[in-house]
């Protein structure tokens, strides 16, 4: 019967075309620099000039996300989940966009480094890439720091020099982030595809012009130079209750996403 | 005489069984699932103080959800409901409705908390504190991370399980976070024991972690920010939540 046979191919058609194996997306290569073009003098809002003169964090694990929520069925996650499935911790409950772009492992990012050094090489899909996500971590001896570099065993490290009405305080703030505390939702606006001959620069940013706030606003460097000898230190292990709010303001603001940005680098720039 | 049997309804797939099931126009053919809200042993016994990181041990007096919308597998419990999860259910939760769907598993449940009034107090050594708070922003849950499996003639549960111990997170964020009652207590500044929300408008979070996104510096705002992922499903499953009008 003809349209018996017509059925038969029909359906050996259907089952051609449903046991291909899915159609992976391409997956190329971009280095991930450190990008110091944010560094710069800026004003917290207690009118406090800061001038940076170091400014260190340990890192792990970045993601490059498009926009919207993760869902199990979403195409992004399909074409993603065939070349790096290790990218998804909690799939469906995951807010800070699609995964579609990877750099694994520990990174030290030194904004007074070497010009634009490469941290690692980001794995990535074609996609308008929206936001980036990484891990706080912990400096550790494998980043090849001093023995007696006292950013070993912390998070970040900042120093520098504050200024107002002529007087200058000199600090140093060391942070220390829970190992698992993810950040979400850094900016990254780019159109990245296998063809793109561009870094990816990462940039710490300490005035945010959008949000109109300071990394290192609410320090008051004059009230926390205690012994008046022109310096102040911050860090986890700070006892003194003036400190301690000092440190948990700042802390609080190092981990918000204000303070980060991602940028596309062409090749020729 | 029927159209399809039992085991041929159980061979469709997933998508044509409630069409089947309408062919089949027997009755007995349907399940019901009943909805339930649970605050667990935290909210019915408390919080005790060995579970809680600064050794406070927390009871709730009254612990008021009001919860509305609740639907499986595409009927939803219209009217709000609102239930004091301190009530000793001896494990059942307190009984939101009933609603009677074609046999199958339902993955898409969804539900809104409009409203979460606690009052309780909390102990370590010889002092107490109280509190009575209420939060009103109203949270849809949805994708929720459960499976509710419709039996025909039987009745499903499907419960929404409120954790009350994510109030007490010093994290919004953390996978690990701790469970402190401290920060709240010292909210306390005129120090009559009640821990009231002007208070907590007056404490800044110090310690506690915000999320990515910041914007959170009053203990109170913190609280309210924890009170939107009170509601879970069926124990452990995790949903998504917005806020709602």
């Amino acid at each position: 019967m003809p349209h018996m046979r017509t059925l038969r191919s029909a359906l050996a058609l259907f089952l051609l075309v449903g046991c291909q194996p899915a159609q992976e997306a391409p997956r190329f290569e971009l280095p991930l620099v450190v990008d110091e073009r944010g560094i710069e003098t800026t004003t917290n809002d207690l009118g406090f000039d800061i001038t940076l003169s170091e400014a260190r964090v340990a890192v792990s694990d970045f993601q490059f996300t498009t926009a919207g929520e993760l869902h199990t069925a979403s195409l992004p996650e399909r074409l993603w989940s065939l070349v790096v499935p290790s990218a998804f911790a909690h799939p469906g409950h995951y807010e800070g966009g699609e995964v579609i772009g990877e750099a694994q492992g520990h990174f030290l990012v030194d904004w007074f480094g070497e010009d634009r050094h490469e941290l690692g090489t980001a794995t990535l899909i074609t996609g308008s890439y929206t936001s980036v996500n990484f891990t706080f971590a912990r400096a550790g001896v494998d980043d090849d720091l001093a023995g007696n570099d006292p950013l070993l065993g912390h998070t970040a490290r900042f120093a520098g020099v504050a200024s107002k009405d002529g007087d200058d305080i000199e600090f140093e703030i060391v942070v220390d982030s829970p190992e698992d505390r993810q950040l979400v939702g850094v900016p990254f606006e780019a159109e990245i595809d296998e063809n793109s001959e561009l870094s990816i620069g990462f940039e710490l940013v300490p005035h945010d012009d959008l949000g109109e706030d300071n990394l290192f606003d609410g320090l008051d460097f004059a009230a926390l130079d205690t012994n008046e000898d022109g310096e102040v230190y911050l860090s986890p292990d700070s006892t003194d209750e003036t400190m301690v709010d000092a440190y948990n303001v700042f802390h609080r603001t190092f981990q918000t996403h204000n303070h980060y940005f991602f940028e596309a680098i062409p090749e020729d720039e | 005489m029927t159209l399809f049997s039992r085991s041929t309804l159980a061979a469709l797939p997933f998508a044509a069984r409630p069409l089947a099931a309408l062919l089949c126009g027997c009755s007995s053919e349907s399940g019901s699932v009943t909805a339930v809200a649970y605050g667990e042993e935290f909210i019915e016994e408390g919080i005790p103080a060995d579970t809680v990181d600064d050794g406070w041990a927390i009871h709730f007096d009254h612990y008021r959800v009001t919860i509305r919308d609740v639907t499986v597998g595409g009927s939803t419990l219209d009217d709000a409901v609102t239930v004091d999860l301190t009530e000793p259910s001896d494990g059942e939760g307190q009984e939101l409705g009933s609603l009677e769907l074609s046999p199958g598993d339902y993955t898409d449940s969804s539900f809104v908390i409009d409203r979460v009034e606690v009052e309780g107090s909390a102990e370590k050594d010889d002092e107490t504190k109280t509190f009575s708070w209420v939060f009103d922003q109203a949270i849809a849950y949805g994708e929720c991370d459960t499976t509710t499996e419709v039996t025909s003639g039987e009745a499903a549960r499907f419960q929404v399980t409120v954790h009350a111990d994510h109030m007490f997170y010093d994290s919004t964020v953390s996978t690990h976070p701790q469970l402190l009652f401290q920060p709240l207590a010292d909210a306390d500044s005129d120090g009559d024991g009640e821990i009231e929300e002007a208070e907590l408008w007056e404490t800044d979070i110090g310690a506690y972690d915000p999320g990515s996104a910041g914007g959170i510096d009053d203990l109170w705002a913190f609280l309210e920010a924890q009170a939107r992922t009170l509601g879970h499903v069926d124990g452990e499953g995790h949903c998504h939540g917005a806020e709602v009008d």
